[in-house]
């Protein structure tokens, strides 16, 4: 019942609010943010490398350290995996925002319930139901469809109001919905409620995409063939559809290397870049691009040290990417520190809800959204 | 006569009364059990909920042989049936060849070597599938496949089927059996201690995943110990390897062998040391208790669940744990409010269709799609459980593979045919009736030809992914 009346004034608000943008063809009003999920927990000291820690980095990393081949100067401090050389023009443009040290306290270095804590945005022994979105974005947008997951884990959406869909891509999704009708049955039992909502949420993404696809997109850039390139693909054309959905959620993993890490996190590393440029790409010849914002996030980063097996372990603190067209560009946070560490491990001084609050305060412009008492937000989007 | 008659006759009359009584009583007596028998047997209702949860669907068979046992009854016999098991494929048997011999190896032999091991992978997974699908003992096989779930490792890591089949003798064993000698089993188990990275983690190099998630999911459970913890254990289970026969050994030179403090009072040293220390840890029969309660029951009761631990914790006795899950209170009102992994979907679908005809090789690209490749959980906190089996794109799987599994039903009615085609026979195969769908389905009750589009309609409704 709540869900038809929600969706009823979602139609309505389409009919105030779509239509000018609709009628001017471009720049949809609803900001876009798109997550994209390392999954895995992503080593950030052979990301992002603080060049005047150097000589320290070498010594807790001899053999897993990144050579001087192996990276690409960014800035007089800073240094890049070399995968991720193609970050270098985006940072030169003001476009890309780093931000060092970001974690919490009491880190939880299991890979379940830390991605949980970051989906989540809660402290370390506190345990919600509804993730950092999950009742966010249905005021932002007169969109049926809240926000389209491609692949793993939706948890940043779940448990609230908002309403998502999860699929691997839309191509798939055309084929497999065809045969999918509307259901409006209801039940008391819970789990099988579950599933005609799932089903209710399938007819009307399958609508709402039909309505898109009317509209005959085709790409102007070449997206890499990778899995996650297409679903960058596949999130680049569902913007230029201007359906007003507010968010996205992209997630390529595994980062989990504890082992013969060198080879696996080049290659992931290149694919997160390549897909991330593509879409910039394509979205700045179609007109997009200032109202996209792309963020990294990850459970945690990894020990300071190298293991013993060519990898690294489970860590705290990480470096995470912002991009898009209106991103102040810019370092954020201090990079932690390799001669102070607590348990081998760096320690954060960024709290990760600190820049999900600065997202959604300033990109959409919701002043008031605060995820705990007291946290400071960062400076780190130009006003529109 | 007379005397004796006159002096016998109150006795004889009280002999005939006492009779007369007895017979009332036995009369009574038989009335009662025949009232009770009637009152203990099992409905069709509870027939077809115990075997959707403790077996794989509501098989015709399996239902006719426990509707006339009462629950404890039906529970016992589940829980007695043996495994009738068909041979593993030879490959699975062969002897791994040692380290020495694969260096030795050429491009070319490694790519012959790296496509047979993929190829006994994909047989081994199929017979696997073939046991589920054939095995009589079906509550066994849920609780092998609960534990492939807990204690997990995946062929995809380890790569040699020859371990991984055996850990999954190792479960089977101790599936219904003991906890204890179960844990000791996987800590030293050569499938696990690959796909945990244990054969790296020595003195000079610790590496810690096999003690982190032998804590955080194995025993204890996420929140109950600290990194100190974590740290000790990887310690106790240095040098814990495996020699060049693949079996499970403890290499002196690289084991950490002083004493370590683990949960702040007790001291380890070596894996039997954590293990015996892991099994004194109160969260450990709770963890594992809640973990089977929640496997059966769509709520957990934590009163009911501190209880049963309290018991498990003295012997560890798998199946008395699980008979007592199956005969709670709660277990029995509870139809209907689980989803089905997709093991339970596939596996049950064809166990339910006696004569359906649908190729293995098909059946296992279905679980594939669904998540639920056996042998190869997508990560070490296993495959998802309940509501998380579903989202919209894995719903749209499925409702896909059910629309195959219809159309198989449809062209293979000759051959299932009419044992389903009653009103009553249907409904004796889902958790709970199709809302709004009983009065279609009484109309047509009579018209055979309509009993195909019933049974299609039936395995492409949502309420088929229940249990």
């Amino acid at each position: 019942m709540k869900r038809r009346s929600f969706l009823h004034l979602g139609a309505a608000g389409a009919f105030s609010l779509a239509l000018p943008n609709i009628a001017m063809g471009k720049n949809s009003d609803t900001p876009v943010l798109i997550l994209i999920e390392l999954n895995g927990g992503n080593d950030s000291h052979n990301t992002v490398l603080d060049l005047n820690q150097l000589s320290l980095y070498k010594k807790l990393r001899p053999q897993l350290g990144l050579a001087g081949d192996e990276r690409v100067q960014l800035d007089k401090n800073f240094a890049l995996h070399r995968s991720l050389k193609g970050f270098v023009e985006p940072w030169q443009q003001g476009e890309l925002a780093l931000v060092h040290g970001l974690g919490y306290a009491n880190a939880n270095k299991s890979h379940f319930r830390s991605i949980e804590i970051w989906d989540m945005a809660s402290a370390s022994d506190q345990y919600l139901s509804a993730g950092w979105l999950a009742n966010v974005l249905p005021k932002l947008s007169p969109s049926a469809i809240d926000a389209m997951v491609f692949g793993r884990n939706a948890v940043a959406f779940s448990g609230g109001n908002t309403q998502h869909i999860q699929l691997k891509n839309l191509k798939a999704f055309f084929n497999q919905s065809k045969r999918i009708k509307a259901d409006n049955r209801r039940s008391d039992n819970s789990a099988l409620s579950y599933l005609l909502g799932l089903k209710q949420n399938i007819s009307d993404s399958k609508e709402l995409m039909m309505q898109g696809l009317s509209r005959n997109i085709k790409l102007k850039t070449k997206f890499p063939k990778s899995i996650f390139g297409q679903q960058m693909a596949d999130v680049a054309k569902v913007i230029r559809m201007d359906l007003q959905i507010p968010a996205f959620k992209v997630a390529i993993g595994s980062f989990d290397t504890h082992k013969g890490q060198k080879n696996v996190h080049r290659r992931l590393l290149q694919q997160v870049a390549d897909g991330m440029l593509a879409l910039r790409s394509e979205l700045q010849t179609s007109g997009h691009w200032p109202n996209v914002l792309m963020m990294t996030y990850s459970e945690f980063g990894r020990r300071a040290a190298q293991n013993g097996s060519g990898g690294c372990d489970h860590g705290t603190a990480a470096s995470h990417f912002l991009m898009g067209g209106r991103v102040k560009g810019g370092h954020y946070g201090d990079y932690p520190a390799f001669d102070d560490l607590q348990n081998r491990d760096v320690i954060y001084n960024v709290d990760f809800r600190s820049m999900y609050q600065s997202v959604v305060q300033q990109w959409w412009q919701q002043p008031g959204f605060e995820l705990a008492s007291g946290l400071e937000s960062l400076d780190i989007i130009h006003r529109a | 006569m007379s005397n004796l008659d006159s002096y016998l006759s109150p006795s004889r009359k009280f002999r005939t009364l006492g009779r007369f009584s007895a017979l009332i009583s036995l009369t009574l007596a038989a009335l009662l059990l025949m009232l009770a028998a009637k009152s203990w047997a099992l409905s069709t209702e509870q027939s077809k909920h115990l075997l959707l949860r403790g077996g794989f669907g509501a098989q015709p068979e399996l239902l006719q042989q426990i509707s006339k046992l009462n629950k404890s009854q039906a529970v016992n016999y589940l829980l007695q049936q043996q495994h009738d098991s068909a041979a593993v494929p030879n490959c699975v048997k062969n002897k791994l060849l040692d380290k020495k011999a694969r260096r030795k190896m050429s491009v070319d032999q490694r790519k012959v070597f790296s496509k047979s091991l993929r190829q006994c992978s994909r047989e081994f997974r199929s017979w696997y599938l073939q046991q589920l699908i054939n095995d009589g003992a079906v509550l066994a096989n849920q609780m092998g496949l609960f534990w492939h779930n807990h204690f997990t490792s995946s062929l995809r890591k380890v790569k040699a089927t020859q371990l991984m089949y055996g850990q999954h003798l190792s479960i089977e064993k101790n599936a219904l059996g003991s906890f204890s000698q179960l844990l000791k089993a996987m800590v030293n188990d050569p499938a696990m201690l690959v796909y945990l990275d244990n054969v790296n983690n020595s003195k000079a190099k610790p590496n810690e995943n096999l003690g982190r998630e032998l804590l955080e999911l194995f025993t204890l459970g996420e929140g109950n110990y600290n990194e100190a913890d974590v740290l000790s254990a990887a310690k106790a289970l240095t040098g814990l390897g495996l020699n060049s026969n693949y079996q499970s050994q403890v290499r002196s030179r690289l084991h950490d062998s002083s004493a370590k403090t683990i949960f702040s009072d007790t001291t380890i040293r070596s894996a039997d040391d954590l293990v015996a220390a892991l099994l004194a840890h109160p969260q450990t029969s709770l963890h594992i208790t809640r973990a089977i309660w929640k496997h059966f029951i769509s709520a957990v009761d934590e009163d009911q669940v501190v209880q049963l631990a309290a018991v498990f914790a003295r012997d560890w006795d798998i199946k008395q744990l699980v008979r007592a899950v199956l005969n709670s209170e709660q277990f029995w009102h509870d139809s209907g409010k689980m989803i089905k992994s997709p093991v339970e979907l596939v596996v049950g679908s064809v166990r339910t269709f006696k004569g359906l005809d649908i190729p293995p090789r098909r059946l296992m690209k279905m679980l594939k799609e669904m998540g639920q490749l056996l042998f190869d959980p997508p990560n070490v906190k296993g495959w998802p459980k309940g509501r998380d089996w579903l989202d919209a794109n894995k719903f749209l799987v499925r409702a896909n593979l059910m629309d195959q599994l219809a159309r198989a039903i449809s062209s293979n009615m000759a051959v299932m045919g009419a044992p389903y085609c009653t009103l009553e026979k249907m409904a004796s195969l889902v958790a709970i009736s199709m809302p709004g769908a009983e009065q279609g389905m009484q109309a047509d009750n009579n018209m055979a030809g309509n009993c195909q589009q019933q049974l299609t309609q039936l395995v492409t409704d949502p309420i088929w992914q229940l249990k």
